[in-house]
């Protein structure tokens, strides 16, 4: 990546960030971009407006329900932004898929073979809207890309050859299906099975592709099916997975690991930081008023003294005449020394 | 599985950006089985794809108030954040996706969506992604759907990568150009 990227390279730098395929590093500087770069931002949000609706092709899977459990118990607790796409607690390098172990698989294949069926209710109010009113922008429907007639529903054939008309959904679907059965397969050829080498040939786009699709989910119901009773090769690559998975899930979760800490400081709610402040306080001032009350006695003793001299010094006792008591050792009112004599004193 | 409508989904997202929690739980309930089939397809394990969820939407619940019914869709308002925040944890260097994990991606396949179903934005999209040649198109829709990186689809597709990432980019270019024409 160059160092100054003109418009182009950014919207191409946001395509590609928001499809996915640019590397760590360069994934990376655009998380870093994103963070202080309005206008890349705001590229960023149109490729996801542009490419967000291949979404719907997915097929919906239920998650575990604990998860909504530790979102709930997130909630509110959360420091105000965490970095938004902080590295997270290193993991160990994952070797093989998940759904060798019970708890795992299971919420997977129950979607798997719901999914196909179950998908559609997603939005009754969409469904008739692209044929009714195509060109009417309807504040929920997707972006207002303001395009003209000639995207309308029945598509124009694409350029390259084909047997028949099809439908937009059936080539993806059929697209889709190619593009999994080629990564699968080619994950095969990678493992050394020779079965390979005829997909790596690009898929003609032909009238096979739809029941392609189908065969190829039935094939999935099938591996699926047959998963727990996977051959022996199959497990020897998962055995030392298993054992990090292992490893990994005695670790905490990460984001437990900050848990704790905000949970003892919310502890200090408002009341109790409250609470903590008056105590505080009050200790200071008890101090204060004791020191205050020792001055006080501290005064009235040394008035009723000075009072005592001043009125009644014969009454006192000895150790608390002024002599005694400031030190005066040898000074005695009585002694009086006789003023030289021709001063202006002399008596 | 509870699905709902644009038009709850739009409110609830309004909703929780008014910090209604019992919106967002609804919100949750009537969006995760979505979100999670993109976030596992990319993923590919149950226990990342669960955190990225949980972090997906705790921002979804802070961010909410950025949502914009007259630009975006909600589902894909939603499926952005966590598949944002999916493909940053696959480009984790600490955490090595390998590509030997094909159960996943082969019971999740898309299957075909019933032209009913599809959006309008949809099918324009599609309009304009089967104008490229059948390779381009493959290769977009596996980046997209797999979000594998640009090394890990040349090796799949057996293309050295900085023609792939031209390839990439001018397809990408035709489908703006397309859309916008």
């Amino acid at each position: 990546m160059p160092g100054i990227m003109n418009e182009d390279d950014l919207s191409a730098l946001a395509a590609e960030y928001v499809i996915g395929t640019l590397d760590p590093d360069e994934r990376a500087r655009a998380n870093a971009l994103l963070d202080i770069d309005e206008g890349f931002r705001a590229l960023v949000r149109a490729w996801e407006r542009r490419l967000g609706e291949l979404h719907l092709m997915v097929e919906p899977v239920e998650p575990d329900e604990q998860i909504w459990d530790r979102i709930r118990g997130r909630l509110g607790v959360r420091a105000p932004a965490p970095p938004p796409f902080a590295p997270q607690v290193a993991a160990t390098p994952t070797l093989a898929p998940a759904p060798i172990s019970a708890p795992l698989s299971e919420p997977l294949s129950a979607s798997a073979f719901s999914a196909p069926i179950a998908p559609s209710a997603p939005e009754p109010g969409l469904e008739s809207r692209p044929e009714l009113v195509p060109q009417a922008p309807s504040p929920l429907s997707p972006p207002p890309f303001s395009l003209p007639q000639s995207f309308s529903p029945p598509p124009s054939p694409p350029p390259f050859p084909q047997p028949g008309p099809r439908t937009p959904e059936q080539e993806l679907a059929s697209l889709i299906a190619e593009a999994d059965k080629f990564t699968t397969q080619l994950t095969e050829l990678a493992g050394g099975p020779a079965r390979a080498e005829q997909d790596l040939a690009p898929a003609e786009p032909s009238g096979e592709a739809a029941p392609h699709a189908e065969s190829l989910l039935a094939e999935a119901a099938d591996a699926i099916a047959a998963k727990p009773v996977e051959p022996e090769e199959v497990e020897h690559v998962e055995e030392p997975w298993l054992e990090e998975t292992a490893a990994i899930q005695d670790l905490p979760p990460p984001i437990r690991a900050t848990g704790p800490r905000r949970d003892s400081t919310m502890l200090l709610s408002p009341t109790d930081i409250a609470r903590i402040t008056v105590q505080r306080q009050q200790r200071r001032i008890g101090r204060w008023r004791a020191a205050a009350l020792l001055m006080t006695f501290l005064v009235l003793g040394l008035g009723c003294l000075i009072a005592a001299w001043r009125f009644a010094p014969d009454r006192l006792p000895q150790q608390l005449q002024p002599i005694a008591v400031l030190g005066l050792g040898e000074w005695s009112p009585s002694e009086r020394i006789p003023a030289e004599h021709g001063t202006q004193f002399e008596e | 599985m509870l699905l709902l409508s644009s038009v709850d989904l739009s409110r609830l997202i309004m909703a929780t950006a008014k910090r209604d929690a019992g919106a967002f739980e609804q919100l949750y309930a009537g969006s995760c089985a979505k979100v999670y089939g993109v976030v596992l397809r990319i993923l590919r394990r149950h226990d990342m794809a669960a955190d990225v969820m949980e972090e997906s939407y705790l921002q979804i619940w802070q961010d909410a108030e950025q949502f914009n019914p007259s630009q975006v869709s909600p589902m894909a308002w939603l499926v952005a954040i966590a598949r944002r925040r999916a493909i940053d944890r696959a480009r984790d260097p600490d955490i090595a996706m390998n590509d030997a994990e094909p159960e996943i991606a082969d019971a999740e396949s898309p299957g075909a969506l019933p032209r009913r179903e599809m959006t309008e934005a949809l099918k324009r999209l599609l309009t304009c992604i089967g104008r490229l040649e059948p390779d381009r198109q493959r290769m977009l829709l596996l980046a997209y759907y797999g979000a594998f990186s640009r090394d890990q689809l040349a090796l799949k597709l057996d293309t050295p990568s900085n023609l792939l990432k031209a390839s990439l980019r001018r397809s990408l270019s035709e489908i703006e150009q397309c859309l916008a024409s």
